[in-house]
């Protein structure tokens, strides 16, 4: 007696055949893709290439080269050398509202990408993930962070193109690298950048100082102004958005990935498994961090894993190993919570491994949570990293660091120069409330029942944002 | 499908006894860093279950019956006794052993809210267990005129492989192959079995299975969705799409994916709408004649062990305290616990004239259960000493509340400052002792020898020695029940046993005994 009910359903396909049937909406989607990635692709085969030897150069839309702002004004104030003859603000702007442009298609066009996957190939009409989106969606105060991390992480991505020169050509090696300019005489004059930034430096004077918006007297556009040393700020900034958020995110996926293994973990098997987590956890939370954290930086500074993209590596494997408690605090009371659901006795009667368990029927429960104190972990370890700078410690001068800036442009707060420690100030500001923004965002998505609330997503913020 | 291919899939030899437990101890909180009494939450128990019937365990929550079932599946580790499934004894099961066993043996858990893993599809969560045990392997027989070995990939002789059906059976004459079977479950037609013969003597049967496994896995989903009542359309719906009911359907597939032959059901209708009760014990009795399965029924409700059960065992604090055919236990109960627990439930039959025993007081605590019977501190038909034979009820209840005061006031937990009162010899709410001694004898006129012994007991309680006081009501008011466990008495013709003192010749049997609450 062949069961005719189930025949229809007979053959289910795979994900590949759903889409070798019905391959419209995909390959739209993936023409889009490819377009989009085409555009960039010279950067990334110079990032790889780079990685091997010389890098290669190709055409790409969103470079310096093919935007450039660095020219000179003639004294009959036309611009040269200049994109399209643009005044050098111009150019840079163009440049700036061309990249985030673009990185916004980018987040369109895979946002498409998921609606194309849910209507077109996926087999539930509804799965709990619809609904938390949904949730997200309305989340007015989450948006606001998600808009806010969204623009420091394309200004980290994209730090070399967004500048309006280059780290290499202001801050490193200023004295290797020349522009012109027309000089008084309205002669056409070279000179080195470093000569250059003597001349532009902001030393809190109305005379010496080039304010945010800026041209100093050489042509070159400052958008955040310059730094006491008369090197660009903006470009400054731009790169220490890469190292904070290379520290911030590498720092907390390792201690979120520690935090996991040892809440799965604790809350499997209980007893004294637990009861050894919560010992050396408690132990490493009960010191007091900043000063361990300055303690092993100073301890570890001259070994070779401390000279590593100038001390970065060891600082987020430093706020790592001291931040994971925190992590695994917050998770361990959704990981023991979900451990006494019987859908694990299930899993434990049919025979799946323990692993399997904690992956399938476990984690998915704890990730969301993790999410949240991740990224309100993650301010805090950006202001810690700035905090460090601000003490001289941490990342090795000259890389640039936000928390640097602030120190440096310390004496000037009410000077003509007030712009540099005020503009990293508010960034630094405006990165951990949106970071915090976010998890909140998250945490409501993931808990239906959570209000826009305050509580323990403070708590964790302070916790883990105390640092510094 | 053949009539033998049938008729081996729903085999049910009934009377064959399936699992068998001996003296089955299951003890939590053992081995910890802080020394304490483990809590004894099945404390020797027997009992068989016979392939094919189901056997209800009832009792109060907090008796152990959910533990006893969870042992029996081996999610909780038994502390001593065996558990026979077939003869083998599954506490000594470990690694792959283990695991091979349980697909045997399978549970429908209580709460379909918690049983379910809600982020993921139906369809997968019922797969699970198949994905686990990498099912199926296909158990091929060949019925030939001639020697032959089975050759084949994920294909296995179901003649010498154990735990493997007969899935695919070939028939083989005259050198060639005259019929391929296949099996329903299996999720085969005769197209996805390709069968090729090689060499005389022995013949080697090779057979090769088109169909890949993950097609069969699902396809055996979409068929136990239909088993159960749901529609197979529900593979990629979400837990929190259905109702409760529904939900318990999906729990119920889950557990018969792997073909067990024995099922725990823990509660699996107490936490539904009772009009949705129904509907799930009727599927769960239609798929017990559908597969020949061997249930264990875990209920608090009465009503509905008597309309499934074939047999039943009365739980109390770790102890089978009788066990025989449900209907017979129901219209007679032997055992005193057995009495009073029926007569809690309200009479359907409002002409039946059985009196209704209220049970006083709560059970002890099962770290600290009494040396007799289990029953013992709230038995209403406890045997007394022969020198009290004749004092009145209500004297004789007095005493035994008085005893179980006692029992309480030392297991209740002293708060510290209570103690430093204590300490000092200030009042505190432990040292009421003649109040309660004023209530509870107060009416009553005891007899000089009672009364010397309850003023003895006293004296020990005010000098905040309890265990004292209870020593000395113990030896002169215990008996047998409070210091001997009693036997298994068969009972019955249909080898009905209870668990009680009352059963020996020299005392009143239960049921022809008036408890002292009713005189
Ligand atoms: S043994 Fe004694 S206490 Fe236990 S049930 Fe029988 S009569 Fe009651």
């Amino acid at each position: 007696m062949p069961d005719v009910s189930s025949r229809p359903h007979r053959e289910d396909v795979s994900i590949r055949q759903r889409i070798a049937e019905n391959p419209g909406p995909a390959l739209g989607w993936l023409a889009g893709a490819l377009l989009l990635f085409a555009l960039e692709a010279g950067a990334v085969v110079h990032f790889v290439t780079g990685l091997f030897g010389s890098p290669v150069e190709l055409p790409t839309l969103l470079s310096r080269e093919l935007i450039p702002n660095n020219g000179y004004q003639t004294p009959s104030g036309a611009w040269q050398e200049t994109f399209l003859g643009l005044p050098a603000a111009y150019a840079w702007a163009l440049r700036v509202v061309l990249v985030y442009a673009y990185s916004f298609v980018w987040m369109y066009w895979l946002w498409r990408g998921y609606l194309v996957f849910r209507e077109n190939y996926r087999y539930a009409d509804w799965t709990p993930r619809d609904d938390m989106i949904d949730r997200l969606r309305g989340h007015r105060w989450g948006q606001f962070g998600a808009i806010i991390v969204f623009a420091f992480v394309v200004m980290a991505l994209f730090a070399p193109a967004l500048g309006p020169t280059t780290v290499e050509r202001t801050i490193s090696n200023p004295y290797s690298h020349s522009i012109e300019y027309y000089n008084d005489q309205g002669q056409l004059e070279n000179i080195t950048v470093g000569s250059a930034n003597l001349d532009s430096r902001s030393q809190g004077t109305p005379q010496q100082n080039v304010g945010p918006m800026q041209y100093d007297q050489f042509g070159r556009f400052h958008p955040f102004g310059t730094l006491p040393s008369g090197k660009d700020m903006f470009t400054f900034m731009a790169s220490g958005a890469r190292i904070s958020l290379f520290i911030g995110l590498s720092a907390i996926i390792v201690s979120g990935l520690i935090a996991a293994a040892f809440a799965l973990l604790t809350a499997y098997y209980k007893g004294l498994v637990d009861l050894g987590v919560v010992i050396v956890g408690d132990s490493i939370m009960s010191l007091p961090r900043l000063l361990f954290v300055i303690l092993l930086t100073v301890v570890l500074s001259g070994t070779w894993i401390a000279e590593i993209y100038s001390g970065a590596v060891i600082l987020a494997l430093i706020f790592a190993g001291t931040g994971w408690p925190f992590l695994w605090r917050s998770v361990r009371g959704p990981a023991m919570q979900v451990s006494e659901q019987e859908w694990i006795d299930a899993a434990k009667s049919f025979g799946q491994k323990p692993r399997v368990t904690m992956r399938k029927h476990m984690a998915p429960y704890i990730l969301g949570y993790l999410l949240v104190y991740a990224s309100m972990s993650l301010g805090g370890i950006v202001i810690a990293v700035a905090g460090l700078s601000f003490l001289g410690l941490g990342i090795n001068p000259p890389t640039p660091e936000w928390g640097r800036a602030v120190d440096i442009g310390q004496s000037y707060v009410t000077t003509a120069s007030w712009h540099i420690s005020f503009i990293p100030g508010v960034m630094i500001v405006l990165v951990v409330t949106a970071f915090n923004a976010l998890g909140d965002g998250i945490r409501d998505a993931i808990d239906p029942q959570s209000e826009t609330g305050e509580g323990e997503g403070n708590e964790a913020a302070a916790a883990t944002g105390g640092g510094a | 499908m053949s009539e033998q291919i049938q008729q081996e899939s729903v085999s049910v030899a009934t009377g064959e006894t399936l699992v068998e437990v001996n003296q089955l101890r299951t003890y939590y909180g053992e081995g910890g860093i802080i020394e304490s009494n483990p809590v004894k939450a099945v404390d020797g128990v027997d009992f068989e279950i016979k392939r094919g019937e189901t056997l209800g365990l009832v009792g109060e929550s907090g008796c152990g019956k959910t533990t006893l079932g969870r042992t029996l599946i081996q999610l909780e580790d038994a502390t001593s006794g065996e558990v026979l499934f077939d003869g083998t004894d599954v506490t000594e099961l470990s690694g792959t052993e283990l695991k091979d066993w349980r697909r045997n043996s399978q549970m429908v858990f209580q709460d379909p809210e918690s049983s379910l893993n809600d982020r993921m599809t139906v369809g997968e969560i019922i797969r699970e267990p198949l994905d686990v045990h990498d099912w199926p392997t296909i158990g091929v027989v060949v019925d030939a005129d001639v020697a032959t070995t089975i050759e084949g990939n994920g294909v296995a002789d179901a003649r010498t492989t154990e735990g493997v059906r007969s899935d695919v059976t070939v028939t083989v004459r005259g050198g060639s192959v005259t019929d391929v079977e296949t099996r329903d479950e299996m999720q085969l037609e005769r197209d996805d079995v390709e069968v090729e013969l090689r060499g005389d003597d022995p013949t080697t049967v090779r057979v090769k299975v088109t169909r890949s496994r993950d097609q069969i896995r699902r396809a055996r989903v979409r068929e136990l969705l239909d088993t159960v009542g749901l529609r197979p359309e529900h593979y990629y719906r979400y837990p929190h799409q259905f109702s409760g009911g529904q939900r318990q359907r999906v729990g119920i597939a889950r557990a018969l994916a792997l073909e067990p032959e024995f099922v725990v059901l823990d509660e699996p209708v107490s936490a539904l709408d009772v009009s949705v009760q129904a509907q799930i014990l009727n599927l769960l009795e239609d798929l017990q004649d559908e597969f020949g399965l061997t249930y264990l029924f875990i209920a608090h409700d009465l009503s509905v062990v008597r309309h499934i059960c074939d047999r039943v065992a009365v739980m109390y604090l770790g102890n089978v305290m009788e066990l025989g055919e449900t209907e017979e236990l129901f219209a007679n109960p032997k055992n005193p616990y057995t009495h009073a627990l029926l007569s809690a439930i309200p009479e359907p039959d409002p002409t039946a004239d059985r009196e209704r025993v209220t049970l006083r007081g709560t059970p002890p605590s099962p770290r600290d259960p009494p040396t007799g019977c289990p029953f013992t501190t709230r038995c209403p038909m406890k045997i007394r000493p022969d020198k009290y034979q004749n004092m009145d009820a209500d004297t004789w209840v007095a005493i035994e509340v008085f005893r179980e005061v006692l029992r309480e006031r030392e297991r209740a937990e002293k708060s510290l400052t209570e103690q430093a009162k204590e300490l000092l010899g200030m009042e505190t709410r432990f040292s009421d002792i003649d109040e309660i001694k004023r209530e509870l004898f107060g009416d009553i006129d005891l007899s000089r020898e009672v009364e010397e012994h309850v003023d003895r007991a006293a004296e020990h309680v005010a000098d905040n020695d309890e265990q004292g006081a209870r020593r000395v009501l113990r030896e002169e008011f215990g008996s047998i029940c409070d210091d001997e466990r009693p036997d298994d008495y068969v009972v019955s013709d249909t080898g009905r046993v209870s668990h009680c003192h009352r059963h020996m010749d020299e005392y009143t049997e239960p049921d022809e005994f008036v408890p002292y609450t009713e005189r």
